[in-house]
């Protein structure tokens, strides 16, 4: 057998290994750094799903948007209504057949690096955001004919067709300097003399004139930005001297970080029980406000049994929505149709079914399925990634239930559903998603949704392509005239419910949590009024605008 | 020297006295997991040419010609051995090498294939939903995602035995310039935590053993249960509710803190480098920033050394040399740290090894609850989005360190067992 080899002893030495553990770690860490600032310093940090792609040729999501909107200037600036008002542009005109759209810059308008901002940089971001054709290209792509400096305060685009929200989308067209970017452009690349048109070097960097300037980056962890002290519209006297996007959603990460103060504002990824922890740390409130986005049910309509009409219209119906917004997502208000309702040209009279089994079960008898469910179970997906969507999908398989349908609910992965999204016999016969537009008007959620020209992405996995339909769309959108597009918007609408290619579910609530205690934010103060927060994502976190009270930080 | 004497292990010599000569035969034993047939003889053997005992070997024949005595006979002996131990790893770690090689085109082959059958466009799914078809066709090309399967696999290995794994579909920069950042950050982690599961891991160990059935043997071994049975992560989650969470002791995300400047990049690891360019608080900061995710992500291997390494000694505890070196009256602390700790540690190194691959590997969620800019959350989320370049190169980079350390080991274990021959 085994004898100790002096029990007392070695418990003596690891007792005393631990104090002198315990000893030294206290001594050479101390206390962490807590707090919002060094030295009166006001540091607003935020979380984000990712690290932002900031060449605005590059990225186009949330993470993306924040940086774009704090590190570069547009034209115009949208306003919470969903209009724009102006900002480097000062005026603006338009030719009768909407072609033409002439802008008069603002002077004295200085880039980071201290160059001067003129017509020639606009005319050049045009243009390399065309060339290059990723993140926000797509709004002018095909659209955009030219874009030309006349003097070195006027800007001119010849539009190749009217775009009637042309103005709201040049809330995107962030300007960059040319005399930055080419001088740090990369040979060879893929633009030809162009070499690689600066992506590489802007996407860890700036060549914008916004209030914040890019002070460092660091790959998969997060962005440093500054305060600009030559920015020509100058700053509160609390706005924050630096903004900090930290790449993580990670529950408990946020959740520490908040009570230690070294964060200000959450992401818009904390599940509910989540933001329930975060809203006990004394001093943090949640926020929630209407966003501009959906999240609807599409129902594949090449694909039995929801290719038949009343099929989908008795699913419409047979969906519990009360249950949904009351008890699942409290706070998030039904969808009025299949527009986000926070849109200019919303229709908000539009007929939209509301739970009704005896109204579903009717449909389902007109449907060429009635008698034949049983062969016809539908397949219902929902993103892996986004685990809430998992009770809404429960949520409709008991609802369908209780009117004869069957519903397989099927998990899937982000990357499988984009791949089987791309053929109509592969998607899905429904699947949850949510879209944000990226110009608020309707115009940008009817044509990414159902222009044909979309199709065989998960933005269509109801593969309507409708021929009627796109040119409907086609025609709003070159309407310049405001109050004409927006009725074109309504009659799609109203199309559409007849159609049924999907059933609006909810209209989006972002929340956030957010240190109300020392955060001067008017996104949540509009939000506490009842006002419009603004519906663009990136805007609700211009840090200009928002104000950080160091003295009210808790000790 | 050899009489009954008081202490730890007066009775264990007592019955060991009266069955020693039996001990002497062929006994299989299991040590570290393998079975191997000693002899009291095999084991003295080794301890002799290695200079640990002073006198003839008892199954060690004279020398011819009468040289078989002392130190010079020893030393002939050794630089024979010494020569043949040489030739032999030499032969050893050029089949290994070969192997390496062959192990690691296939694994390249392999995943590379994997990669690009599994559902999702990469392509699109970078770009977006609303990215025109024209740009999404140009990119696909750029990447040769438009060719046969055999020519894009031509395309990716030609440049990535040139150090050229791609663009990053993910970051849309160069894969080897996210690695030389992302990589130092694990290394650094890593390494960190080899250091302390290593040391932490051999000591409870010792501890453990040295004080058998005790209440701390006890104490240490529950913890080292719990330790390999709770994922890194748990741990993580635990560190950052108690130390950031509650007692606000240390940092909580990433490497460096707010307002420090970071040094030269020298190697990448932010504690070395900073020491080497004398920015000591630098250097404090990064250290107080890899403790939390550093210890975490040791947790698991730690408690696994301590368990293997108890288990060795106490094993170990009950063989004949030992008895021998009590009889012969040498001390105890000698006996421990000389004759008892290494080959001991044999089954502790080849565990230790794997461990510390296996770390990298398993590093993501640790990474991720402690926003590090590290390998393994690249990797990992390089996976979800189907990056298929960094998939592929993160997935070689893995490979080459088990490969790699796997060598190492090898190496070190038949350095502290002679028995085992490298062939």
């Amino acid at each position: 057998m085994i004898r100790r080899l002096g029990a007392s002893r070695a418990g003596k030495t690891f007792i005393l290994a631990i104090a002198a553990i315990l000893v030294i770690g206290t001594l050479t860490t101390g206390c962490a750094k807590t707090g919002t600032s060094n030295k009166g310093e006001r540091m607003l940090r935020f979380t984000a799903a990712n690290m932002p792609k900031m060449d605005p040729a590059i990225g186009s999501d949330d993470a993306a948007g924040t940086m774009h909107v704090n590190l570069y200037d547009s034209l115009v600036f949208p306003k919470n209504d969903g209009s724009v008002e102006p900002s480097i542009a000062t005026k603006w005109e338009t030719s009768p057949d909407g072609l033409v759209w002439t802008f008069y810059l603002r002077q004295g308008v200085k880039f980071h690096s201290g160059k001067e901002l003129t017509a020639q940089d606009v005319a050049f971001s045009m243009q390399r955001l065309l060339t290059v054709g990723q993140g926000w290209a797509y709004l002018f792509k095909g659209r955009v004919d030219k874009a030309e400096a006349i003097d070195k305060t006027t800007v001119r685009f010849t539009l190749k067709k009217p775009f009637g929200p042309f103005l709201s989308t040049l809330v995107r067209l962030y300007i960059l300097s040319k005399d930055d970017v080419m001088a740090h452009i990369q040979k060879p690349g893929n633009y030809g003399d162009n070499g690689d048109y600066g992506t590489q070097w802007l996407l860890t960097d700036d060549a914008g004139s916004g209030p914040y300037k890019v002070k460092e980056f660091k790959q998969g962890e997060s962005v440093l930005a500054e305060q600009f002290k030559g920015y020509w519209n100058g700053f509160k006297p609390n706005s924050p001297t630096s903004i900090k996007l930290i790449g993580t959603t990670e529950a408990v990460t946020v959740r520490t970080l908040m009570s230690r103060h070294e964060l200000e504002i959450s992401d818009t990824f904390q599940s509910i029980e989540a933001l329930k922890a975060l809203g006990q740390i004394p001093g943090v409130e949640v926020l929630q406000y209407p966003s501009s986005g959906i999240t609807d049910l599409t129902l594949n309509t090449k694909k039995p049994p929801t290719d038949d009409v009343n099929f989908r219209k008795a699913v419409a119906y047979a969906v519990d929505y009360d249950t949904l917004v009351k008890d699942i997502f409290p706070g998030n208000p039904k969808a009025v149709g299949l527009v986000p309702s926070a849109l200019a040209g919303h229709n908000s009279k539009v007929n939209t079914p509301t739970y009704d089994p005896d109204k579903a079960k009717e449909y389902l008898s007109k449907s060429k399925y009635a008698n034949q469910l049983d062969k016809y179970p539908l397949e219902l997906a929902w993103v892996a990634e986004v685990p809430d969507r998992e009770k809404i999908a429960l949520l409709i398989q008991a609802s369908l239930a209780k009117i004869g349908v069957k519903v397989n609910v099927v998990r899937m992965p982000w990357a499988s559903l984009v791949d089987k999204a791309a053929r109509p016999d592969t998607t899905p016969n429904a699947a949850i998603v949510s879209e944000s537009p990226d110009y608020p008007e309707a115009g940008a959620h009817l044509d990414s949704r159902w222009h044909s020209r979309g199709a065989g992405t998960w933005l269509q996995m109801d593969w309507v392509k409708d021929p009627d339909l796109d040119k409907a769309i086609e025609d709003a959108l070159s309407t310049s005239n405001w109050d004409q597009r927006m009725v074109k918007y309504q009659a799609i609408q109203e199309k559409l419910m007849d159609l049924q290619p999907s059933v609006g579910l909810m209209q989006g609530l972002t929340r956030r949590a957010y240190q109300a205690a020392y955060i001067k934010w008017p996104a949540a103060e509009a939000a506490k009024a009842k006002q419009p927060v603004t519906s663009l994502y990136g805007y609700v976190l211009y840090a200009r605008d928002i104000e950080i009270l160091t003295d009210k930080v808790p000790k | 020297m050899t009489g009954h004497r008081p202490g730890p292990f007066g009775d264990w010599l007592t019955k060991k006295r009266a069955g020693a000569r039996s001990s002497e035969g062929e006994a299989n034993r299991f040590v570290g997991g393998t079975t191997v047939s000693e002899t009291a003889g095999s084991i003295r053997r080794p301890l002799a040419a290695r200079g640990l005992f002073r006198t003839r070997s008892w199954n060690q024949a004279p020398a011819p010609g009468g040289a078989g005595r002392g130190a010079g006979h020893l030393s002939g002996h050794s630089r024979l051995a010494v020569a043949e131990g040489v030739g032999s790893l030499l032969r050893y770690l050029w089949r290994r090498l070969l192997w390496s090689i062959f192990v690691l085109v296939g694994l390249s082959i392999v995943i590379f294939v994997i990669a690009r059958v599994v559902p999702g466009d990469p392509v699109r799914m970078a770009l977006g939903p609303q990215a025109p078809e024209s740009v999404v066709q140009e990119m696909r090309k750029a990447m040769h995602l438009d060719q046969s399967l055999p020519i894009q696999y031509y395309y990716w290995i030609s440049g990535a035995v040139k150090g050229d794994f791609g663009i990053s579909l993910m970051t849309r920069q160069p894969v080897t310039a996210d690695l030389k950042q992302c990589l130092p950050a694990t290394v650094e982690l890593v390494f960190f935590a080899a250091v302390v599961h290593g040391v932490m891991g051999i000591l409870l160990g010792i501890l453990s053993a040295s004080a058998a059935d005790s209440w701390l043997d006890n104490v240490i071994r529950l913890v080292a249960y719990v330790g390999v049975a709770t994922p890194g992560f748990v741990f993580a989650v635990l560190f950052m509710l108690v130390f950031g969470y509650w007692w606000h002791l240390l940092p909580v995300i990433g490497r460096l803190g707010y307002g420090v400047s970071a040094p030269p990049t020298i190697t990448g690891l932010l504690t070395v480098d900073s020491l080497l360019t004398g920015n000591i608080p630098a250097f404090i900061d990064a250290f107080k920033h890899l403790i939390l995710p550093g210890v975490a992500l040791a947790m698991g291997a730690m408690s696994q050394e301590a368990r293997i390494t108890r288990a060795s000694m106490v094993q170990n505890l009950n063989k004949d040399y030992i008895f021998n070196s009590f009889a012969q009256g040498i001390p105890k602390s000698v006996i421990m740290r000389r004759y008892l700790l290494k080959p001991s540690l044999i089954p502790t190194v080849a565990v230790l090894g794997l461990d510390i691959a296996s770390t990298l590997a398993g590093a993501f969620l640790v990474e991720l609850i402690f926003n590090w800019p590290g390998f393994a959350r690249y990797g990992i989320t390089g996976m979800l989005m189907k990056d298929l370049n960094v998939i592929s190169a993160t997935v070689i980079v893995v490979a080459l360190t088990f490969v790699t350390v796997n060598i190492l080991v090898d190496i070190v274990v038949a350095y502290l067992d002679p028995r085992i021959r490298l062939t």
